[in-house]
């Protein structure tokens, strides 16, 4: 469903995504973690037609991300990192016109925004400009968009910024059913805990280049580790990082008191 | 989720009235703001459709009894191409070239041209728009103009059309062809200048084109008749004249450029740009900056601007001053919103120079002419339209650190940030101004005049900051925005006549002038304490965002 052929992409000197292959079936919920900066972001972007790759290339749905963008896009859905939407708009006014985009009938698109606003307990909220909304609001609302033309494919960055503990695990459960219903998704996050929980399969991405690859149990015995902070912290070279916070508090407290 | 919207053309027609109807909306809605503030004023964009308006009837009123229909319609189109371009330029130029819907539109099927033409229709709205507050009444007008008809409003509106719609697409063609040629980063750097030399060329043309329609049309020059085609908006006349069915010669060939030239730009902006704009964005949005360009200005060391600021003692004072002098170094988004105003006095100032307009102020006056004056007026509210200008950048949002800080004093934070746009931008216009007039007057008569410009400038600009309601670089841009500050530039321009009626009683000996300066400083430091209160007291009562 997802396949990835030897994806790299620069920036300048910075060689963000390095010769990167995968291959993700029919079904499967695939985490992706990395250290910030690790390409992950780039990633998802040059898989959604957002960026270029500089080398490589890759195919969703059997359809080349190169050759054939539009076709990918008619069946991806994304949810950005940066949550964006048009917050002069009220909800319903921003579904619809995600809707329109996919040139879904007006009865199809009502109906799903119905759905969404139900599931997401945004009734009160449909007709409000979304400059008013909380973060976790708006996070509820880009999530809808992402689903409301029935994707194949689902790619989540950060998906669960802002949402409360009940809204998290609605839409983690959410994920579970669609994925049992044949979609494929490809989960981006740094709450390891939702990953460990989620995911069928992790990649690890440190510097652009895939570290790991596997279920996390296996993963847990490849690295030796009881969890998956533990087979992180190892795979990306941070298992200092309590003495470097250790010190870096002291300093602190330190300079203030002189 | 198929191609059914997708014709021959490669356009998606539901696609594109969803995204245009879209857009308009959502900027319709910013436009009338979203806090309590606004809404008690009229909208940016409303207030400089009233502007255009009015200084459409004050030209068509002035120009219908002394001009032919030919100079008539030319002068008009010209204040309308020139408006039009400067707003292109100054507001909405960068909306077609914005990645900020990137986020949100890049993944969904959009093709490229359909993309670029939703963008386009959103400037051509406005362009349609601007063009009909400018040219409706100057149209109706215009029937009065002997040899025009009743007709003419019906002919004459397409044509005010077609021109704005030529001269948006001109800038949008330059701008996409400078992004093809060179990278995003070094784009964002130059587009800058760029701009300075677009509002120049503007404003000079509109300053040469009734002269030169005065010596053809009124004095007679038939020699000079080849130098309208070099002129668009003459064009654009020759259409109105030959769809009157009254050109003859040169307005028919006239006419015929403007025809093809309109296609040209359109088909152009059509058929190239239109299949290359996705990627164009693509670049846009993901261009890293070169090495050298990666930290814009940062081993730049100002030594003028350094020197000003040790004279700086007050924390907040310098903060202000250093927030400020950083942002519009850094900051593109702020450096294109100021750049345009900065080519406006640059353009009188070369008419002054080719109108020979350089003698002594104390010895002929201080109305030498109309570019050395309109220079003087422009840097006067260069002064207030800059500061004003400070309160918006594309990083608003990070404002919530004025309203958590402890900063005692709003008013002294915002006096830092004035010194800094009179230090960084009006200050080397008093400079270049003394350079010129030093090659025609003695030095110690450019000094004194130009300490007393300089003060006076200093004393208008603690009167402006009265209006100050919202700390630096803590409002999102609107569309209208800086065409209204411009537009109230025009209109206050009455206040320059203080400081004319000054310079003729006071500076006329030098014991008489060093008195005179010494009244004007004590004013400037009682205003300049009142707007601080002024200051404290409207920005201590801002609501949190």
């Amino acid at each position: 469903m997802i396949e990835l052929y030897n994806l790299t992409r620069h920036f300048g000197e910075l060689t963000a995504v390095d010769d990167v292959s995968i291959t993700i079936p029919k079904g499967q919920i695939c985490g992706y973690l990395g250290p910030n900066g690790a390409g992950k972001t780039t990633t998802v972007k040059m898989l959604t037609g957002m960026l270029p790759p500089s080398a490589g290339t890759a195919a969703i749905c059997d359809f080349d991300i190169i050759k054939n963008p539009m076709e990918v896009k008619r069946r991806i859905g994304y949810v950005p990192e940066s949550g964006a939407l048009y917050k002069s708009l009220t909800a319903f006014e921003y579904l619809y016109f995600v809707g329109r985009l996919y040139h879904m009938s007006e009865e199809m698109i009502r109906k799903r925004i119905k759905q969404f606003i139900e599931f997401f307990s945004l009734s009160k909220y449909t007709h409000k400009r979304m400059h008013e909304f909380s973060k976790g609001m708006k996070q509820k609302v880009v999530i809808s968009a992402a689903l409301i033309h029935n994707p194949q494919v689902l790619f989540m960055d950060e998906p669960l910024t802002g949402l409360d503990a009940n809204s998290a695990l609605m839409i983690k459960q959410l994920l579970r059913n669609l994925t049992r219903e044949g979609k494929t998704i490809f989960y981006c996050s740094h709450i390891l805990e939702v990953v460990e929980n989620l995911c069928d399969r992790v990649i690890i991405i440190s510097e652009g280049k895939i570290v790991a690859d596997g279920s996390v149990d296996k993963l847990k015995s490849m690295t030796q580790r009881s969890s998956l902070e533990g087979v992180f912290s190892r795979l990306t070279h941070s298992e200092d990082m309590g003495e470097l916070a250790k010190a870096l508090s002291r300093s602190i407290t330190d300079e203030d008191e002189e | 989720m198929d191609n059914k919207g997708v014709n021959r053309t490669g356009i998606d027609w539901m696609q594109l009235k969803t995204l245009f109807l879209t857009s308009l909306k959502i900027e319709l809605r910013e436009n009338q703001g979203i806090g309590r503030k606004y809404k008690r004023k009229l909208s940016p964009l409303l207030s400089s459709l009233i502007f255009y308006a009015g200084m459409g009837l004050i030209l068509a009123t002035n120009l219908a009894t002394k001009t032919n229909p030919f100079m008539y319609s030319m002068l008009i189109l010209a204040y309308s191409m020139v408006m039009s371009g400067f707003s292109v330029i100054l507001e909405f130029g960068n909306s077609i070239l914005n990645p900020d819907d990137w986020d949100v539109l890049t993944f969904r099927p959009i093709n490229s041209r359909t993309y670029f033409l939703a963008k386009l229709s959103n400037l051509l709205f406005y362009i349609i728009l601007i063009t009909t507050a400018m040219c409706l009444l100057p149209a109706l007008i215009g029937t009065t103009v002997q040899g025009n008809n009743l007709l003419f409003p019906l002919i004459f509106m397409p044509v005010c059309y077609c021109a704005g719609t030529a001269t948006a697409a001109f800038i949008v063609l330059m701008y996409t062809f400078l992004l093809k040629k060179i990278n995003y980063q070094k784009f964002k750097d130059i587009i800058a200048y760029f701009q300075i030399g677009f509002s120049i060329f503007f404003f000079l043309f509109y300053q040469i084109i009734p002269r030169l329609g005065n010596e053809i049309f009124i004095r007679g020059e038939k020699s000079l008749q080849a130098w309208l085609y070099l002129i668009p908006p003459a064009w654009f006349s020759g259409i109105v004249q030959m769809v009157q069915a009254r050109a003859a010669g040169i307005d028919v060939h006239l006419g015929l450029i403007g025809i093809c030239v309109t296609i040209l730009f359109i088909t152009f902006a059509f058929n190239k740009i239109s299949l290359q704009y996705a990627g164009l964005i693509a670049n846009i949005s993901t261009a890293v900056p070169s090495d050298k360009n990666k930290n814009p200005g940062a081993d730049r060391k100002n030594i003028f601007i350094d020197f000003f600021r040790s004279f700086l003692k007050d924390p907040e004072k310098t903060a202000g001053f250093d927030l400020t002098t950083a942002m519009c170094r850094k900051d593109r988004s702020v450096k294109m919103g100021i750049y345009p105003l900065l080519g406006i006095p640059v353009a009188f100032l070369v008419l002054a120079i080719f109108e020979n307009e350089f003698k002594d102020p104390f010895i002929h006056g201080l109305f030498q002419g109309q570019g050395l004056t309109m220079f003087i007026i422009f840097i006067f509210m260069m002064m207030y339209s800059l500061t004003m200008l400070m309160k918006y950048s594309n990083d608003w949002e990070a404002s919530w650190i004025f309203h958590l800080a402890p900063i005692e004093s709003p008013g002294t934070f915002y006096q830092g940030v004035k010194y800094a746009v009179f230090i960084q931008y009006v200050m080397p216009f008093f400079l270049l101004l003394g350079i010129i007039y030093a090659v025609f007057i003695p030095i110690l008569h450019v000094l004194h005049f130009l300490i007393s410009l300089l003060i006076f400038c200093l004393f208008f600009s603690a009167i402006v900051s009265f209006q100050i309601n919202s700390y630096p670089f803590s409002e999102k841009r609107q569309k209208g925005e800086r065409m209204r500050r411009f537009s109230f530039i025009i209109f206050v321009g009455p206040v320059f006549g203080l400081y004319a009626l000054l310079y003729t009683y006071i500076f006329k000996t030098f014991s008489y002038w060093v008195i005179g300066q010494i009244g004007i400083i004590m004013i400037w430091k009682f205003i300049e304490n009142l707007s601080v209160k002024k200051i404290n007291k409207n920005l201590n009562t801002v609501h949190a965002i």
